[in-house]
Parts: structure tokens; sequence; C-alpha cells
């Protein structure tokens, strides 16, 4: 039902935008609408790995993102520590480095392709490689970072 | 588990918990709802855009940056601009270029927080500069809206929109200053007034180069398929598409152009007899490529004639 009010909700938006698709010319500039919909979906939400020794390897599940707009996408990913103790991401595990890949993709601050081209209500599937930092990293008990998932038009 | 214990083993293992909640050592727990992020408009086009006036989307086009969360809470989105080329967003098409400062292109805040199943608006502005060499551009510039990463969030999302600014079109005598970037076409659009079925017209541009080099250009007219397709160039809004792309040729299908100087390229328009012209009249456009590939192109207007009773209206 909430899914349901969520696309009316996005369908009203995009009738409203056409009504005022071509506005201009006001103030001497023409502004043109393109009915495009950029939009993105990721299931799981969220990635839970659990407690594991210094310098190990966690694998996730796959994880499913969703191109639910209405013109073909690019989805890029990229990471970001939120953890308190200051670790980034790296190329390899290190003290309070940790290494974050999607298949033999590393995955760091810059986006880095995840897929290409994906179609109007496609998908792409992938799984995360987390190697936690070496031995004598600080820790606090519980770190955290963000895998980021971005979706722009092909 | 003792307070101890549970420090001596976080101290042995580097404890890495992606959420608030903690999982079995090992595990994965991550069977969490759906993440959804969307936002409208995916794509804009803004033309004849003066120089130095300041212009607030909502207020001459009724046009907001709405943002839709689509899951079961809240969100904080961080809102930027960036150039496309150093972006996640995807690169400008061809005939564009970079919008040289994204900060010419903003929203009326840098963050702004949803509700779950909800969405919110914010305003978007847009400046440039008034200097001369600004005119006759066409540029891109990519829109940011991020996911703000939380400590409780192991996934977020991000969605960048790519607009396009085509700023206004004068022609060589109006300018003292050539254009920015390498390779400018002056004016950038072309209008020709008072043409019907049958007749013929004569104009001119200027390609200007501004590379070390001479270079070498050459001359294409597209069709609606290939501009809408291919090369993702939107039309002026009340015209359509010039029919047929042999209607318009240039006098020479390529031309060197010597580095820092401009040359006029002459172009004929010719309407078969047997046409109608259309409400707001026809566009077709003229891909300047060079070289090396770089491409700009010259957008060229054909209005409809006023009708006799709109001819002395003003």
């Amino acid at each position: 039902m909430r899914r349901l009010l969520m696309l009316c909700l996005v369908v009203a938006a995009l009738l409203a935008l056409a009504s005022s698709a071509f506005a201009g010319p006001s103030a001497g500039i023409t502004v043109t609408v393109t009915l495009q919909s950029i939009s993105v979906g990721v299931s799981p939400g969220s990635w839970a790995i659990g407690v594991i020794t210094a310098g190990t390897l966690a694998t996730s599940s796959t994880f499913t993102a969703t191109n639910n707009g209405n013109v073909a996408e690019d989805f890029t990913i990229s990471t970001v520590a939120t953890s308190p103790d200051g670790w980034a991401p790296g190329g390899s595990s290190a003290v309070d480095q940790y290494w974050l890949q999607f298949g033999t993709t590393t995955i760091g601050t810059s986006p880095v392709a995840l897929a290409s081209n994906v179609a109007a209500s496609g998908n792409s599937t992938f799984s995360l490689k987390f190697t936690a930092p070496a031995t004598g990293s600080a820790a606090t008990g519980q770190d955290s970072f963000t895998v980021t998932v971005a979706a722009a038009a092909h | 588990m003792p307070c101890k214990n549970r420090i001596a083993l976080l101290s042995a293992a580097l404890a890495l918990l992606a959420t608030a909640v903690a999982a079995p050592a090992g595990g994965a727990r991550d069977q969490q709802p759906v993440l959804g992020l969307a936002v409208q408009p995916g794509g804009l086009l803004m033309q004849d855009v003066k120089l130095g006036e300041t212009y607030d989307l909502q207020q001459v086009a009724g046009i907001t940056l709405a943002i839709f969360n689509q899951d079961g809470q809240a969100h904080a989105y961080l809102l930027s601009t960036h150039r496309p080329s150093q972006s996640g967003g995807s690169k400008p098409p061809p005939g564009y270029t970079d919008l040289p400062d994204p900060s010419w292109f903003w929203f009326e805040r840098t963050e702004v927080t949803v509700p779950a199943q909800s969405s919110s608006q914010v305003r978007m502005y847009l400046r440039i500069p008034d200097d001369q060499q600004y005119a006759n551009q066409r540029w891109s510039v990519t829109a940011g809206v991020t996911g703000k990463p939380r400590p409780d969030e192991s996934i977020a999302l991000a969605v960048y929109p790519r607009y396009e600014i085509e700023t206004v079109a004068l022609g060589r005598p109006e300018l003292q200053h050539k254009p920015d970037g390498e390779f400018g076409l002056v004016p950038s659009t072309v209008v020709l007034e008072g043409m019907h079925p049958g007749d013929w017209r004569e104009s001119e541009f200027y390609i200007c180069n501004s590379d070390r080099r001479g270079r070498r250009y050459r001359f294409r007219v597209v069709s609606q398929d290939e501009a809408e397709g291919k090369l993702h160039i939107t039309k002026s809004p009340a015209f359509s598409w010039m029919p047929d792309p042999g209607w318009m040729r240039t006098r020479e299908a390529r031309v060197f152009v010597r580095h820092n100087l401009a040359m006029p390229v002459r172009f004929r328009v010719k309407l078969p007899r047997s046409v109608v012209l259309p409400d707001g009249g026809w566009e077709s456009i003229l891909l300047v490529t060079r070289d090396d590939g770089l491409t700009r192109f010259l957008r060229v207007r054909v209005p409809s004639p006023p009708t006799p009773g709109q001819e002395g209206a003003n």
C-alpha cells in the first residue's frame, strides 16, 4: 500500500512537471523538462558483518540494485568510513585501512562502475567482500562504513 | 558476557558492525528492507540564459528538485553540483561541455531530510557571470543527491541527474571577446525569420578556434532520430524537428581554421513548396566536428511566419 502511495506521488510529480515542461520563455529563459526519472533501489538495505578477526575476510550475500527510473542507467559504487577510529578504505588490508571489493574491483571513495546501461526496471546483482584492517588498528569495539550505490542516466 | 571479557575480545579481534544491530560472530544479518531514492526532474534543458541574471527555476518555470525517499525510514541527503566529467554522473552529450564552475548552479539548501515514504522539494538557482565569453555556450552540470552516511547505515543511495544549460546566442558584432573554450560557434543559434514554403535563405556563423594550433572542422546536418537518440539533443520547445536534413547544407563540407582566428561558415536552407510549417516552426541541428572528434552544434530555427491577423499586433 505504501509503495502504491509512493508510486502515485511520483506519477503526480511527473504530471506536474509535464504541465510545466514548456513553461518558458519567462524572464528570457526557456526551460524544458525531459520526463526522465532517475531512481535506484537496493535490496537488502544493509549489511551487518558481525565480529571478525583483524585482517580477515567477510563476504556479503547478494545485493540487487534496481533501476526504478524510466531511462537506462549506469550504477557506480563507492565507500566512506563512518567509523570513530579513523579507518579508511584502501587497496589492501593494513593498519587502520579496510579493503572493500566487489569481484576483483576495489571500492574506494571515488565512484567505480558497478553496472552499465541497466534498462528501466532492470537490475544488477553484486556481492561485497570486506577485509578488516590489520592487527594494530584502532578499534573501540564497533566500527562502520557506508557503501553508496549511485545512479545516473546512461 | 562480562564487560571485561567483552573488552578483551574486542581488543583481540577488530569488531566491525556495519549496522547498530549486533550480529552473531562471523554471521551476516542482511535481510533488511529495500532502499529506494528517486529525483525529478531527471533531465532539464535551460536555454537563452542571459549573462549576469539570477534565475530561480521555481519562479521562472515552476520547477523544483523533488527528492523521493522510497524506503521505511527518514534519510538526510546532501545536495551538490559537479562537473559531469569529474563526477559519478553521466558525461555531457555531444556538443556540450562541463559548466566551468559548478557553483553557478545551486540549491537553496545543501542538505535536506526527507521523511520515510515521502518527498521534499528544493529550489534550484542559476547564474552565469556577466562576461561576454560565456555567451553562445552549451554546458552540462551534474546535480548530486547523495544519502548522508551515518554510522548506523551500511548502504546509502545517490542519484546524479544531469542538466543542460545554453546561454544566450549573440552574433559576432555584439561580442568583443571570443567564446570561452578552445572551440566555439558564434552565434550558437541562427533564426531565419519570415521564411515561407518554397523560400531559400543563406546565413552564416563563425567557428572560433582558440586552440593552440590550426584545426579542421567538418559539418553534418543530423536527423531527428539521431539528434534524439544517439546524440541526446533536446529540441527547443515550441519548435518541431525539420523533417528533412537535406533542406539545409553548408557551402563547404569542411574548413580549416588557423589558431586564434574565427572563420565564417555559410549555409543555406531551402524549404520545398509543398510543405506547411508547423505551429512554432522548425528547428534543425548542424553538427560541427573538429578533427579530434570534439563536437559543437548550431541550432537553426525557421519560425512560422505570423498569420495575417498577428502581423500588425505589435
